[in-house]
């Protein structure tokens, strides 16, 4: 089994940026995706910010926030719970910031719990990536 | 307690020394004197809350891709507004 764990920063691309090269990984090659509830929120907030910046209209955000919610539907999305908290509270091995240590740690418990799944991280998040490539997961999405 | 084992000596004697490791021994696995690895005894994971997918990724990917495109112009402010919202996040 496949998996794609996939982090707000490419989910968002996704969503706001239809079709832009680089930028469009096919989240259906996978058998299954797998986020924290946190995507929910960098979805939430970031269309959020981009509407009171004047990119997005007032109907184009409510438009993606209801594809958003649609879409994630679709995925296997783990609660922000204690063991998540401490875990994202430990030395990670790798300079993250408290959103990404979140991601990370939920992506760690999940494996840990799944061990036969390959998981490809998808992400456009420089750090992100760098903490995945040095536990030997594939990445998607960075920047080139 | 914690027994220290080389590798050619855990492949000689793995049985015995996962059996230990089940009734509760530590093992630490030493590669050319230096401790590599530990052999530990098995301990159910506590689990994860997990809110289930409705769906398959085949159907997100459909979702995403019926999303209207944009042009050019549209795309490259939209990326450069999200590269500022991601700088600003990564500062706090």
């Amino acid at each position: 089994m496949t998996v794609g764990y996939v982090d707000g920063s490419a989910f968002i691309r996704r969503l706001a940026l239809p079709g832009e090269r680089g930028t469009r990984i096919d989240i259906g090659q996978f058998d299954r995706l797998v986020s924290s509830e946190l995507i929910q929120i960098e979805a939430a907030r970031k269309l959020d910010r981009l509407g009171l910046a004047g990119v997005l209209s007032g109907a184009e955000v409510a438009r993606l926030r209801l594809d958003a919610i649609e879409v994630l539907a679709l995925f296997d999305l783990v609660t922000i719970d204690e063991l998540v908290v401490a875990r994202a509270q430990q030395s990670l091995g790798s300079p993250l910031a408290s959103l990404d240590a979140i991601h990370f740690a939920t992506l760690q418990l999940w494996q840990e719990r799944n061990l036969a799944a390959r998981v490809i991280v998808v992400t456009h998040d420089n750090e992100l990536a760098e903490a995945a490539q040095k536990n030997g997961y594939p990445v998607l999405g960075v920047p080139s | 307690m914690s027994d220290q084992i080389g590798i050619a000596q855990l492949r000689a004697e793995i049985s015995r020394h996962v059996q230990a490791a089940s009734r509760g021994q530590r093992v630490t696995i030493l590669d050319r004197g230096r401790p590599v690895a530990q052999l530990v005894p098995y301990q159910e994971q506590p689990p994860i809350t997990i809110r289930r997918a409705k769906g398959t990724p085949r159907e997100a990917e459909a979702i995403l891709r019926k999303l209207p495109s944009l042009s050019a112009a549209r795309r490259a402010k939209i990326a450069a507004a999200l590269d500022d919202i991601e700088r600003f996040e990564r500062k706090r």
